[in-house]
């Protein structure tokens, strides 16, 4: 694997891969489609991706499975509820609630996305119903116009809260949004300058919120002339959205972001590598579907610079073990073990977001990594109780063998990608399993139910599933 | 902590799992030493377990979804497989089991102080035999599971005064002295215990005349029953503080004076479980009660042949109320002896201060008007004094003052409320509201709802339309008008049916299933989205388990709590009254 953007060829990079004998679409590769624009696949899904084909499988992934708006439907009076009762825990775990059950995980992935790229925490916010808010207004952009997320995020409740565009008025400008507009959101450090914050600061006065929503106060507002990277007039913030976007430098930093997030966090991006990209975004008018689509649907993302080259997010590390075994448990004992591992939903650390890749494994997050398999796939964690239970798993899809049990767990959560060494070692667990004492009052299903219980979790706590 | 939980496993197996040839009938209490300052006796273990299990709300309680998971958990499970197999391989029901080897009572004790704290549980059982087969059933269980767990604690074998005694890790230690299981957390704690055995020796809690005491006081009927030496309390560095006056916490003063002087003058509290024809009930009892009390703590004890409380006001949607005397004047009388110097200095300048605030009125003298009996009231009222809905209910509540003064009494604190109230027209808008209720003049203010209030972004403010009214002698203060209205009903009809009229117990609080339900059912929303989220269950499941568990929040009847001064017993009593 290349460590070099510079030999990567762009426009083989992002042209649509086809599987050949060298590189064949093989479950290795569903498997990894479903890391990224999922939260891990279930073994029917796996299976369905092999047979339907990369071009069939993306597109699936894309659209969602049917029964989105009943979904929609089932949680909307619950965030309502949640809202009414400003209760920022429930909101992490309603969130998740969705992540785990919805029929558009690649909805809520991109969700995450830009809720990790507008970094907004409820911890200044404290308001549940503008986080959530937000939440609607990322997933409803997730796929769709930049343009449009970055206007409507400008007048976002919970972002005017969190950047304090409530508090900037005429004579008194605040310019905490108009710097993170600039070097968070669209242009990146170095292509801008502080007098073009100043400047645009001034163009964000006059908003307040009444009654939940951005409401404009036109004495508030500085309407005298400013000049916005070198763009002079008597702008307004829908203005600076605009010409920010018009920046040469705005697609490529939109397109690096998704890059490092689809892609690759430790490959970076060059400027001719993200070329193709940035010219869709620009030629599309900051089409995202468009850009999600060509990134999953190109030889660099299904190639080895992106294969396994990240750190699993606890999001993904989680709901990729329940989605695995097709478990039903319940959000908010899971939001509470996400916070432990350093990923607590609606409450970013800072205004960049979670830092990502190497920063998510310690010693201290590891061993509760492991605590958490163990509780998912033990049963006998009140938690979760026996609502992910790998012997219902196995049940299900009729393995019985301990070799056919090692091998649907190293294929359903690795597809395979572990050292023979490991494979050998599992292989063998059952023979010491036999050698253990049994209490005398368990069952003889007991026993295998436990057997079921401990390879798979030996599974999961291989350090490759650490790897997404 | 997962072998304790074993363990655990295997004593909850007895609880649940006695030969009618008793051979060696005793009391657990014999073999704890009688250096213990605390302990809890179950009497009769297998009507404590049937009292529990024939309980009509726990039975209701497992029909709960979540309940009905957590019953058919792995580790419940494995447990009733555990109980099933003791079942099988000695025989017995598990009631029969429980009465055999537990029929003489289960008692733990301990001595506080010490750390690790020594505990030392006594399981006293009427068959030897069948103790020495369960003893080893058990061990085998436990020596299984550490072996499946991969644990390096192993059960190790040892003697003390020639009986067997089993080791596990530094915290667990047990024996079968006789019919007895005797198990400890610390070696030394059970080996004292064994010496009681061998030696039959005396110094054990059962001879120990304040036990025995406690004991008596506790009732015989009980389930179980607790002790707790109060004396070494008296001393310790760490409590002392608490039985003198004047003391440095004045909020202990005000609130539990009067508990804490006869605690400092008892040798010790006992408290009992007892089983109702409709529930349960709680009592804790110390053998002191008003006579011998300081007359500087007179706020909290009525004179003799007063009422010890007014009776309870019971307006529709009741969730709690609460009836308490509390000579508020005595506190300001007795300044001197029940606060310490620094206190007393602040206390005596806010006094002179006060009228800068209270309208003009020192607080002092609102103390001296104001009288010694009090009442308060929570209460979901079904009904809306406007139009918008706030975001979160939040249950109307009142208070009631007897006065002694009630023409001055009132005077003064409508001045104080109604500049309260004009100084909060300066941040929001609110409507004065005066009209003539039967005899009386309710004063009410109501929040503008055509006028916004920022900081207010639920609307929480449509809760309230603070009321006030004098009734005779009683002054009511209250969230809301609809309340208010009401208590002038019940105060009416109470004035003219019994007049000075109370019931002995000084403090009187009842809790309402009926109006707690009726409440929650308000929350419904909350309720079914806590459900899904915390089970992820499907919408009809979440709807019948917040049905279900609404009716038996109404199942729970009513919890009374009173307290009582006897001349010589102070008695403390929770009362569970479920609904049949």
């Amino acid at each position: 694997v290349t460590d070099k953007p510079e030999t990567i060829d762009p426009h083989w990079a992002w042209e649509a891969y086809e599987p050949t004998d060298k590189s064949p679409w093989n479950i290795k590769k569903v498997g990894h489609l479903y890391r990224r624009a999922s939260f891990g696949a279930t073994w029917s899904e796996l299976e369905a991706g092999l047979k339907a084909g990369p071009e069939k499988t993306i597109a699936r992934l894309l659209a969602g499975a049917a029964g989105l708006e009943a979904f929609d439907k089932h949680t909307a009076p619950l965030a309502k509820s949640i809202s009414l009762a400003n209760n920022g825990q429930q909101a992490r775990a309603w969130w998740l609630y969705r992540m785990l059950y919805t029929p558009h995980p690649l909805l809520e992935k991109l969700t995450l996305f830009w809720h990790n790229h507008f970094a907004t925490s409820n911890a200044k916010v404290n308001n549940a119903g503008y986080m959530l808010g937000q939440y609607e207004l990322l997933k409803r952009n997730a796929l769709g116009s930049v343009r449009t997320l970055l206007q409507e995020i400008s007048k976002d409740p919970a972002m005017m809260v969190w950047l304090d565009t409530s508090l900037s008025k005429k004579g008194m400008p605040n310019e905490n949004y108009a710097r993170e507009l600039m070097e968070l959101f669209s242009l990146g450090i170095g292509n801008y300058t502080e007098t073009d914050i100043r400047e645009a600061a001034r163009a964000f006065t006059g908003w307040e919120i009444e009654d939940g929503r951005a409401v404009f106060y036109k004495a508030k507002h500085d309407d005298a002339e400013k000049t916005v990277l070198n763009h002079k007039g008597n702008w307004e913030g829908a203005d600076i959205v605009r010409i920010c976007l018009e920046q040469e430098s705005a697609p490529y930093f939109i397109a690096g972001k998704l890059y490092r997030f689809l892609v690759s966090e430790t490959v970076p991006s060059s400027k001719e590598l993200l070329a193709p990209l940035a010219l869709e975004l620009r030629n599309s008018d900051y089409d995202f579907g468009r850009l999600v689509r060509k990134v999953l649907s190109s030889n660099l993302f299904f190639s080895p610079v992106a294969y396994r080259t990240r750190v699993k997010a606890p999001v993904d590390f989680a709901l990729g073990i329940v989605r695995g075994l097709e478990g039903r448990i319940g959000a908010t004992a899971l939001a509470q073990a996400l916070e432990e591992l350093g990923q607590n939903l609606f409450y970013p650390p800072s205004v960049k977001g979670w830092d990502g890749g190497q920063a998510w494994l310690n010693g201290q997050t590891l061993l509760l990594r492991q605590n958490l398999t163990l509780a998912f796939t033990s049963t006998e964690d009140q938690r979760f109780g026996r609502r992910a239970d790998p012997a219902v798993l196995v049940h299900k899809y009729g393995k019985r063998s301990n070799a056919d049990m090692v091998d649907f767990f190293l294929q359903l959560f690795l597809q395979g990608d572990v050292p023979q060494e490991s494979c050998s070692k599992l292989m063998n667990y059952e023979l010491d399993a036999d050698r253990r004492n049994i209490p005398v009052y368990w069952t003889e299903q007991d026993a295998a139910d436990q057997h079921v219980r401990s390879l798979c979790r030996l599974v999961l706590t291989l350090p490759e599933f650490q790897l997404d | 902590m997962r072998l304790f939980r074993y363990l655990g496993s295997c004593l909850i197996c007895l609880a649940l799992v006695s030969d009618l040839q008793a051979t060696n009938a005793s009391d657990p209490l014999l073999l704890i030493p009688d250096q213990a300052d605390f302990c809890v006796k179950i009497e009769q273990p297998r009507g404590l377990v049937e009292a529990l299990t024939d309980n009509s709300v726990i039975k209701q309680l497992l029909t709960l979804e979540a309940v009905r998971e957590a019953y058919s958990s792995t580790n419940l499970r494995r447990l009733n497989q555990l109980i099933a197999y003791f079942e099988k391989e000695l025989g017995l029901g598990r009631l029969e089991i429980i009465d055999r080897l537990a029929g003489e009572g289960i008692a733990l004790g301990t001595k506080l102080g010490p750390k690790p704290m020594p505990l030392l549980l006594v399981i006293q059982g009427k068959d030897e035999q069948l103790l020495r087969r369960f003893s080893k059933l058990g061990l085998e269980v436990v020596e299984q599971e550490l072996a499946r767990r991969e644990s390096k604690d192993r059960p190790q074998k040892g003697k003390h005064r020639g009986i067997e005694t089993i080791h596990i890790g530094k915290g667990f230690h047990a024996a079968v002295a006789g019919s007895a299981l005797v198990i400890s957390n610390v070696e030394k704690a059970l080996q004292m215990s064994l010496d009681l055995y061998v030696d039959k020796g005396k110094k054990n809690l059962a001879n120990v005349e304040n036990v025995a005491d406690a004991r008596k006081l506790a009732d015989t009927g009980a389930l179980a029953w607790m002790w707790l030496n109060l004396n070494n309390l008296h001393t310790a560095s760490e409590t002392k503080e608490l039985f003198r006056l004047p003391r440095n916490d004045a909020a202990q003063t005000v609130l539990v004076g009067g508990l804490l002087d006869v605690a400092g003058r008892s040798p010790f509290v006992c408290g009992s479980l007892h089983r109702q024809e409709q529930g349960f009930a709680v009592r804790l009892r110390m053998p002191n009660g008003r006579e011998g009390m300081p007359s500087e703590l007179a706020a909290h004890v009525p004179p003799a042949g007063q009422p010890g409380s007014r009776p309870l006001l019971e307006p529709r949607g009741v969730m709690l109320s609460s009836s308490y005397y509390l000579d508020v004047s005595k506190f300001w009388e007795q300044r001197a002896k029940l606060f310490p110097e620094k206190q007393l200095k602040t206390l005596e300048e806010f006094d002179k201060n006060s009228q800068q605030f209270l309208a003009g009125n020192r607080f002092s003298k609102l103390l001296g008007l104001a009288g010694a009996y009090q009442r308060i009231v929570v209460a979901h009222q079904p009904t809306r004094a406007y139009q918008t809905a706030p975001a979160q209910a939040i249950p109307a509540f009142a208070a009631i003052i007897e006065t002694r003064q009630p023409e001055e009494f009132s005077k003064k604190m409508e001045a104080i409320l109604r500049a309260t109230a004009l100084l909060a027209t300066t941040q929001v808008k609110l409507k004065l509201v005066e009209e003539k209720y039967k005899d009386f003049q309710i004063i009410s203010y109501r929040f503008r709802e055509d006028a916004k209030f920022k900081p207010d972004t639920g609307n929480l403010r449509f809760n309230f339309s603070p009321a006030f009214v004098t009734v005779g002698n009683q002054f009511v203060v209250s969230s809301t008008s609809e309340l208010c209205h009401e208590l002038v009903d019940l105060l009416a009809k109470e004035s003219k049916e019994s007049a000075g009229k109370g019931v002995a117990c000084t403090v009187k609080t009842q809790l309402y299933g009926s109006g707690g339900s009726e409440f929650v059912a308000a929350f419904k929303d909350r309720l079914f989205t806590t459900a899904i989220l915390d089970q992820a269950i499907p919408t009809e499941s979440a709807e019948e388990q917040v049905g279900q568990f609404i009716a038996l929040i109404q199942r729970l009847g009513v919890l009374r709590i009173e307290a009582a001064y006897g001349a010589r017993d102070f008695c403390y009593e929770l009362r569970l009254e479920l609904k049949p």
